[in-house]
């Protein structure tokens, strides 16, 4: 049975956090496209960027996010140049496990992909899983 | 006294520069030092050339014969930190006989010069590698800049 993309996630409204990225020269592949592993930079990148506007760090010292999963669907093939706008939202929150559903798009403003990707919140020294504060918990799921 | 010092205009002036290209900083342009790579900073640059050439109307490059890239040099002024957004002021620096010299300098956030670049091209045939005058109408493209 075929993979079916997760349509629901590319519904631009659904996102209120956006970060725009300019693409490179280097960016590109063979075909004259943005290569695949660009885009999990480019998703990697606004996730950091959404944490810094949700006032979250989640750069250590004492505790970080490990990523776990980590799923992209490619819709649409991105032409250099261009400058790629991606929506960031959180999709569920477990114990110490958060969840994105992230949406990228191109200067005509066309879906090109979709990511789906789970962290883990972590004390970094005793490389051991660290529940969420229940009151940022409540705070990151009314973003 | 450093040779940039000596040269005129000084490349570390914003104002020697007409042609711009900004680049919102990556997660993964940083290193375990916690600043830009070093080799980050040559693929801005070179996306700024290619850039610069679009804007002259002379990229995708010709099939047959053009520039090619001889020497490159970076001189590391500042560290950059991410997040940041990095402007790349390019201009060209000399016209030779069949030579060109690429001036470019890259300015973090605050507008501070954290790098300058030099590049030389020479123009030649692709297939044999031979060197050849630039062409009168590319000449006065590059004279127009």
């Amino acid at each position: 049975m075929a993979h079916e993309i997760p349509a629901h996630l590319g519904d631009k409204a659904l996102y209120k956090f956006w970060r725009e990225s300019k693409t490179r020269f280097g960016d590109m592949d063979l075909t004259y496209h943005v290569d695949q592993s660009v885009y999990v930079t480019l998703f990697q990148d606004a996730r950091l960027q959404f944490w810094q506007w949700a006032k979250h760090d989640v750069m250590g010292p004492v505790n970080g996010l490990v990523m776990v999963r980590f799923s992209v669907d490619i819709v649409r093939a991105i032409e250099h140049p261009t400058t790629t706008r991606i929506g960031t939202r959180i999709t569920k929150m477990g114990n110490s496990s958060v969840a994105y559903g992230q949406a990228m798009y191109d200067h005509t403003d066309t879906l090109c992909a979709i990511s789906e990707s789970v962290n883990v919140q972590v004390n970094l020294k005793a490389g051991k899983s660290v529940p969420w504060d229940a009151e940022l918990k409540k705070r990151l799921l009314a973003l | 006294m450093s040779r940039d010092q000596l040269e005129t205009p000084d490349p570390r002036d914003p104002a020697s520069y007409k042609c711009w290209e900004s680049y919102p900083l990556r997660f993964k342009d940083q290193d375990i030092m916690q600043h830009v790579n070093n080799v980050v900073f040559s693929r801005l640059f070179e996306s700024s050339r290619i850039e610069f050439w679009r804007g002259l109307g002379q990229f995708p490059f010709p099939k047959e014969s053009g520039l090619i890239m001889v020497r490159g040099a970076i001189d590391y002024l500042r560290q950059v930190h991410y997040p940041d957004t990095v402007k790349i002021g390019t201009r060209i620096k000399q016209i030779g006989t069949s030579s060109l010299r690429v001036r470019q300098a890259l300015f973090n956030g605050k507008g501070e010069c954290c790098a300058l670049s030099e590049t030389v091209s020479a123009h030649a045939h692709y297939a044999s590698s031979k060197s050849s005058p630039i062409p009168d109408k590319l000449r006065k493209i590059l004279e127009s800049v």
